[in-house]
């Protein structure tokens, strides 16, 4: 079998993507940049690190590479699960407005979490989560009707919770102390800069939970590929499939968000590309997308922190330079119809 | 096996089907025929369950509402008009689809799925996928499709919906795929396809279900549906019908139309 050969050499494409980056971001920064440092945790190699590297490399940037992986998977596994949905590649998580909704309730705690008592990341994450799940639900209630997902409406409710998710945040702004103001700011751009040991557990189990979630259903999911309606004849109950899909993404997203702020695009251009490799059947893509999101998103982490050194960018800058152009380009693609998969 | 009785199919206020009051049986091949927008197709998706109706539709003695999904799947498949083409999807993958209902493991799947492929004489492209396909191609895996859903040990009491099944194959792979629906409904099995063919119809159906303006006109063996005086008020067009030399069956003739 040809095509099983192919795409299982993009699963380990994937893979040495992800050990690339990994290696890249943990043994290169802007202070401490030694290509043997990951080797220097195997016992009896070479010389043990220093204390200051130890820190750097323990404290700093495992747990940024960590949560960089999760997020860079979570965010394309997610797009991929819309996508398949609403049997549309432009159906991106940021685009459509969950990312917005997450960062708008969660930016609300933390600016005025203190005034009515709730404060922690705890907090912060389950408003994310709320607001994921908030305009996730609205947007696919008012973009779904009874032949499925107007591909239309769905971006132009995008583009109206968008814009109203940005003049919550102006408004919130207001409120907002010097403290909270440069955490939002830098949330609206996306970081993984905050990346710390201790919110790391919560992380991974927001987006852990949705990441396993999501994959368990990929079969029932796949079968969306030949339309919701050909998925019931088959024997799936679209309507607790659509259901259900739609709070694990929002839990992936919300999590994501909570963490890292918004980093738009990576749900779109992620699954486009891997769909371009491996083809649609989820069985294979939703593995090849999260390994590349996590691959890209971690090799996109380390420009971001280095392109400007000592200075860092926020990566949504970076994914928003790329992904734009790409999106417009989508859009050209799908006017023209070549677009043979949905 | 399929007893419908119904009274209307109503689209807000546009009327889509009227009255119908039929019972189809086990082992039967109806093939549904009619003009362009006769009510076709509607009369395929209320049956599949799709459409909102008034009255009663039942299966197995089951009312069609109360049915659900899981249990549906082996006893009911369904081919669209509109058949998807997933892009990098296989063709045995898209078969194997067809046993989602089934748990059973994808490599048990996929030999079923293979097998299906072979006697609908489509195994030399069961490793191409979807999207390279041709119109025809696509058709017989969608077949292989809903016939590998209904493969069960014990066959019987079971519905195959077809739209169109053989509106892209070739002579040979007409046959083919008519002669294997025959098969499944010897086992015991409902088949009800719209057919636009009329001497295919004559040749494999049992039954000729004849549709005007979503009414039911006629629901009777060919020999009873296929005479001039019914086929040229359905059809609008001069028709001559004669006697399949071999088999005994009526074969329709049309006249060419000159500007």
């Amino acid at each position: 079998m040809l095509m099983t050969f192919e795409r299982r050499r993009w699963l380990i494409a994937g893979t040495f993507g992800i050990v690339a980056s990994s290696w890249l971001l943990l043994s290169s920064g802007p202070v401490l940049s030694d290509w043997r440092l990951p080797l220097m945790w195997l016992p009896g190699f070479g010389t043990p690190m220093s204390e200051l590297e130890q820190t750097v490399v323990t404290q700093l940037r495992l747990p940024r590479l960590v949560l960089g992986l999760l997020v860079g998977a979570v965010l394309a596994q997610s797009g991929t699960a819309m996508q398949t949905l609403c049997r549309n590649p432009l159906a991106d998580p940021g685009l459509i407005g969950i990312s917005g909704g997450a960062a708008v309730f969660a930016l609300a705690v933390i600016a005025l979490g203190e005034q009515i008592g709730i404060q922690g990341s705890i907090w912060v994450s389950l408003a994310a989560f709320l607001g994921a799940l908030l305009t996730t639900f609205v947007v696919y209630r008012l973009a779904g009707g009874k032949t499925g997902v107007d591909v239309a409406t769905l971006l132009l409710a995008g583009v109206a919770i968008n814009a109203l998710a940005g003049s919550l945040l102006g408004l919130l702004s207001y409120y907002a102390d010097d403290d909270a103001l440069r955490l939002m700011s830098f949330w609206q751009m996306g970081s993984l800069a905050g990346a710390s040991w201790q919110q790391l557990p919560l992380g991974i189990v927001l987006m852990g939970v949705s990441s396993i979630a999501l994959f368990m259903l990929r079969k029932p999911i796949n079968t969306l590929l030949l339309g919701e309606r050909q998925a019931r004849y088959l024997g799936v109950n679209t309507v607790s499939l659509k259901r259900q899909l739609i709070i694990w993404v929002a839990l992936g997203v919300g999590g994501a968000v909570a963490l890292t702020g918004m980093i738009g695009f990576v749900g779109l251009i992620i699954p486009h590309i891997a769909r371009m490799l491996v083809g649609a059947n989820i069985r294979w893509l939703m593995p090849v997308s999260m390994l590349f999101g996590a691959a890209v998103l971690v090799l996109t982490d380390w420009i971001a922190k280095t392109i400007v050194a000592p200075a860092e960018l926020p990566i949504g800058i970076i994914t928003a330079a790329v992904g734009a152009p790409f999106f417009i380009y989508l859009l050209i693609q799908q006017k023209r119809r070549l677009h043979a998969g949905y | 096996m399929l007893d419908i009785n119904i009274t209307h199919v109503n689209y807000g206020h546009k009327r889509l089907l009227g009255a119908f009051d039929l019972s189809l049986e086990a082992g039967e091949f109806v093939a549904v025929i009619g003009e362009n927008g006769a009510g076709k197709s509607t009369l395929l998706n209320t049956l599949a369950g799709e459409l909102d109706y008034h009255g009663s539709i039942q299966l197995n003695g089951r009312e069609l509402t109360s049915w659900i999904p899981a249990h549906l799947a082996p006893v009911r498949a369904v081919m669209e008009q509109k058949l998807s083409a997933p892009f990098g999807l296989t063709v045995a993958e898209l078969v194997g689809m067809g046993r989602f209902w089934s748990h059973e493991p994808d490599y048990a799947a996929h030999q079923r799925a293979l097998n299906w492929l072979e006697r609908l004489d489509a195994a030399k492209f069961a490793e191409r996928t979807m999207d390279t396909l041709s119109g025809g191609e696509q058709q017989r895996a969608h077949i292989a499709r809903c016939l590998c859903q209904l493969d069960v040990t014990v066959p019987g009491e079971q519905m195959l919906l077809l739209d169109e099944p053989t509106s892209a194959l070739d002579v040979y792979h007409q046959h083919s795929v008519l002669a294997e629906l025959r098969r499944f409904t010897q086992q015991g099995n409902l088949v009800v396809a719209v057919m636009h063919d009329l001497n295919l119809a004559s040749l494999y159906a049992d039954n000729i279900l004849l549709l005007a303006d979503g009414e039911l006109k006629h629901f009777a063996k060919p020999e009873a549906v296929f005479r001039t005086e019914i086929l040229e008020q359905t059809y609008r067009s001069p028709v001559y019908i004669s006697e399949h030399p071999s088999i005994r069956k009526p074969m329709i003739f049309t006249e060419p139309r000159h500007l």
